[in-house]
């Protein structure tokens, strides 16, 4: 029985499994090659990203619909860890575990409002969604700081332990992004990965076999949602300093950009995402006032090589609306009543 | 309440509203001829705005001229966005190409950045500074030249769209582009005449909120954001629509900063973006497209 | 399947539905008992394929009800099918592209897995176990229609009759009590209609109560125990197939007025 499913019958989770273990060996392997404290600091940075696009990549790899919201509910993540700390004193442990509670339920809510749309709508409201957030991000001063951003966040600590040392931050943000990778992995394998992806693939089809397209999307969304807010509590504690300015419209575009030009969908996205992020902002520091133009050149000439890679999710379900289109006038048919022609037709 | 102060309030609101509306009608015009939502429209007004100030402020050239200049250039820009996206022949879907105008934005964007090192320029009105009275309130003359302009701009465009022969041509491929080829009209040729009159409308708003706030390279993202606010309020892809859609958030803002929540004037666009999603994503005056699944 | 006794399987009553003026179906009611082949037949425009979407939940019936064993469904609540045990196949092709042919199968069992969607993070024994169970019931079904070869082929890449089949195969992994099937000859060559009839005739001997929507008189006729036709959107007559082909309105009905010999009705 075993050997039968060990069989290629599982080639395409294994590959997702492959991949797992790839991520999770670049988590170990990467630290190794550099370990200065500044090398530290982009893995931990590597890490947080990682935790992020495996958050966006439910919604916009495996679900298919494009997410502008995900730098905003970093953000929000970053805000509520670094606000419960530094204005009301609640332990770091609590603020991690909280702030994404709280991205979650606000994904939720935004999931609810925008989830029956098209997809271009849907990523419109993700859109105005995201910059609300921005916006509220610099106006709400007293809370945030506004534009210049909030200080004096404590480093994580638990028990007592201060983690401040480059190797100690690395170790909890490549812990959590394992733990977040891991758990991705287990959905996407199983029957609630395959139901996002076959809605997708036939929306009728999906139906008729009991799968609530609103429901499954909706968890998408909310798991995207709680992951950027696990993300943003690390991103809090690891700079100690939150400012609007990382968590704006075009970081927002980049996310996507980066998990689309990597494989959306795949397990090895997020992480070559990752990748691809820790090194621009890494150039980016040496290239401030050329990055936006460079940056927006590459991006295009990437949309333009790998259409299908941005689009090819979106074209699909397009044909799938053709299709239906095609199958309401089959019932146009049915309708315009032309009684005794056709079965003779069909007979011969 | 101070009827005055309500009146300065709803006007100042009609003046932005009405750049908001222009910015709605261009994402209007490229959203009929392509289906695709046009990223890089804010930017237009940025350019037309930045532009216009630098030729008068950094190299003296008479405003009316600049302007002129300004529109030119901006339209050009337009037909480079159009080769941009649909020289290649590789985009084909309208979600395609509304990604790849995201990036066209970051590139003319940081294209600004770097041509106007970051200063910020202004026009003076073309009217004159002096201010006008109206029902006991004060208000700028470019006020009543910004509601001239959108009103002009979407009434010669409906006229346009519905009298002239490339106006018909531009509307029909917002039904059917497959249609539209076998009838020998270019997909390619009806959407780069839509880039252009995209781009011209942008830069006509450009230059009419130069002279109330000072333009930078980074103007253009938001307004663009909020002028798409202002098109879905008023039902994507219809002129008129637009302009009462612009008009109507541009007027809420300034009712939020006039009545002491300032710093949440921004915000109102994007709410009024999620709540026109939610509640009626045809807009308010409605068009036919179907927007949920 | 298990016992057959007493299950009386697809009720419809009173079915109406319009379009704007149109009225496609007006008061059908027909039954399809378990273990049995009931087939709807009709011409063009009678109003099959919009019965089919009332049952299946896709389109919501302006009255009238849709039982399954006992049980209303909601009108018009296509996703509730399942768990009632109603599966259906489609007229044009719908399978899960990019998904293999275990995974297309699997799918079908989707309602049966009572895990929670949250769950399959952690992916516990449980899951797992649940998860072998689907795979290996969905790797059974395959065996019996001779399509284990294919488990791990893309489903886009198998021959159209085969993905038909996949997709019926698919409906099986349910478990249904009812099954509607519409038009599932069509785009078939003739030499798959053998084999479908088998298939079909299978599927009513494991007890499920087969509503079949066809064109292929041939088929209908060979297979079904019961015979509604439907003609602009009412039911006409309904009996045996050799009642029915010999039943004169039938005749008119697909043929005009005029036609007297039933002779191009029997193949």
């Amino acid at each position: 029985m075993m050997s039968r499913l060990a069989g290629p019958a599982r080639t395409m989770s294994r590959r997702a499994t492959w991949e797992l273990w790839i991520t999770l060996g670049l988590l170990v392997v990467l630290p190794m090659l550099a370990a200065t404290d500044y090398a530290l600091h982009i893995w931990t940075r590597m890490a947080i990203f990682l935790i992020l696009l495996t958050g966006l990549n439910f919604i916009q790899g495996v679900a298919g619909m494009t997410s502008l919201a995900q730098a905003g509910f970093f953000g929000l993540g970053a805000y509520a860890a670094g606000i419960a700390t530094v204005r009301h004193d609640v332990p770091p442990v609590l603020a991690l575990a909280l702030a994404p509670v709280l991205v979650t339920l606000v994904a939720l809510l935004i999931g609810v409002l925008s989830m029956r749309l098209k997809e271009i709508y849907f990523t419109m409201a993700t859109l105005g969604a995201g910059f609300v957030l921005y916006l509220l991000f610099g106006r709400m001063v007293e809370l945030t700081g506004g534009p210049n951003g909030l200080v004096g966040i404590p480093p994580f600590s638990v028990g007592g332990v201060e983690f401040t040392e480059p190797i100690m931050k690395y170790g909890l943000a490549a812990v959590l992004a394992a733990i977040g990778a891991i758990a991705a992995h287990n959905l996407l394998v199983s029957r609630t990965g395959r139901a996002l992806r076959a809605y997708g693939a036939s929306e009728p089809a999906a139906l008729a076999v009991g799968a609530s397209p609103f429901r499954l999307r909706l968890l998408a969304f909310g798991l995207s949602g709680f992951y950027a807010g696990v993300a943003g509590a690390l991103e809090a504690f690891d700079s100690r300093f939150v400012s609007p300015s990382t968590f704006d419209f075009m970081t927002a575009v980049l996310l996507v950009v980066a998990l689309v030009v990597s494989g959306a969908g795949r397990m090895i996205g997020p992480i070559l995402g990752a990748l691809l992020l820790t090194g621009i902002e890494v150039f980016a520091a040496d290239y401030a006032d050329y990055e936006p133009l460079i940056m927006g050149i590459v991006f295009l000439v990437a949309v333009q090589l790998f259409p299908r890679g941005v689009a090819g999710e979106l074209a699909a379900r397009r044909e799938d609306r053709r299709e239906r289109a095609k199958r309401s006038a089959d019932l146009a048919a049915d309708v315009a009543v032309d009684a005794p022609t056709t079965l003779k037709a069909v007979q011969r | 309440m101070d009827t005055g102060l309500f009146i300065q309030v709803i006007l100042s609101g009609l003046s932005v509203g009405a750049i908001y509306a222009l910015v709605a009608v261009g994402f209007g015009v490229v959203f009929n001829a392509t289906g695709a939502i046009n990223f890089v429209q804010g930017e237009y007004v940025m350019v037309g705005g930045l532009s216009a100030g630098m030729l008068y402020e950094a190299w003296d050239v008479p405003v009316l001229v600049a302007i002129l200049v300004a529109i030119a250039l901006t339209t050009l820009l337009g037909v480079l966005t159009e080769m941009g996206l649909l020289g290649f022949g590789r985009l084909r879907t309208p979600a395609s190409i509304t990604i790849a105008t995201i990036a066209i934005a970051v590139v003319v964007k940081g294209a600004a950045m770097l041509i106007s090192n970051r200063d910020t320029f202004a026009l003076p009105s073309l009217l004159g500074p002096g201010s006008l009275q109206v029902l006991g309130a004060s208000t700028s003359r470019q006020t009543l030249l910004n509601l001239l302009l959108a009103v002009l701009a979407v009434a010669a465009l409906t006229l346009f769209f519905q009298r002239t022969k490339l106006g018909t041509t531009l509307r029909a491929a917002a039904s059917d582009s497959e249609t539209l080829q076998t009838f020998g009209v270019s997909y390619r040729t009806t959407a780069r005449w839509a880039f252009a009159i995209a781009a011209a409308v942008g830069a006509l708003a450009g230059a009419g909120l130069a002279p109330l706030t000072v333009m930078s390279f980074d103007s253009g993202t938001l307004l663009g954001l909020k002028g798409f606010a202002a098109a879905m309020l008023g039902g994507l892809g219809n002129p008129r629509g637009a302009l009462a859609g612009g008009l109507m958030l541009g007027v809420a803002e300034a009712v939020m900063s006039g009545y002491g929540a300032a710093a949440y004037a921004d915000v109102v666009a994007f709410v009024v973006l999620l709540a026109i999603l939610t509640l009626r994503p045809t807009g308010m005056l409605g068009t036919s497209r179907a927007v949920r699944t | 399947m298990t016992s057959t006794i007493e299950r009386p399987g697809l009720q419809i009553t009173g079915v109406c539905k319009a379009y704007g003026g149109l009225q496609v179906l007006s008061d059908v009611t027909l039954r399809a008992p378990a273990g049995a082949i009931t087939a709807v037949i009709g011409p063009n425009g009678a109003g099959k394929s919009t019965l089919a979407n009332v049952i299946s939940g896709f389109v919501t019936q302006d009255r009238g009800e849709v039982v399954v064993n006992g049980v209303r469904l909601p009108p018009g609540k296509a996703v509730t099918r399942a768990e009632h045990r109603l599966g259906r196949t489609f007229q044009n092709l719908e399978i899960f592209t990019g998904m293999t042919v275990l995974q297309n199968v699997a799918m079908g069992a989707y309602s049966r897995q009572r895990g929670s969607h949250l769950g399959d993070l952690v992916r516990g024994p449980r899951a797992r176990r649940d998860e072998i169970e689907v795979k290996e019931a969905a790797l059974a079904l395959l065996r019996r229609f001779r399509l284990e070869h294919r488990a791990d082929s893309l489903v886009e890449s198998l021959p159209f009759g085969e993905a038909k089949l996949v997709e019926m195969v698919r409906v099986l992994a349910m478990e249904p009590e009812v099954v509607v099937l519409d038009e599932p000859a069509a785009g078939l060559p003739p030499a798959s209609a053998l084999p479908l009839a088998e298939t079909i005739a299978g599927l009513a001997e494991d007890g499920i109560g087969v509503l079949l929507i066809e064109h292929n008189m041939k088929l209908v006729m060979s297979i079904s125990q019961h015979v509604v036709v439907l003609d602009q959107g009412q039911v006409l007559t309904e009996g045996s197939p050799a009642e029915v082909q010999q039943d004169p309105r039938v005749i008119e009905a697909y043929l005009g007025p005029g036609a007297t010999t039933s002779e191009e009705l029997t193949l």
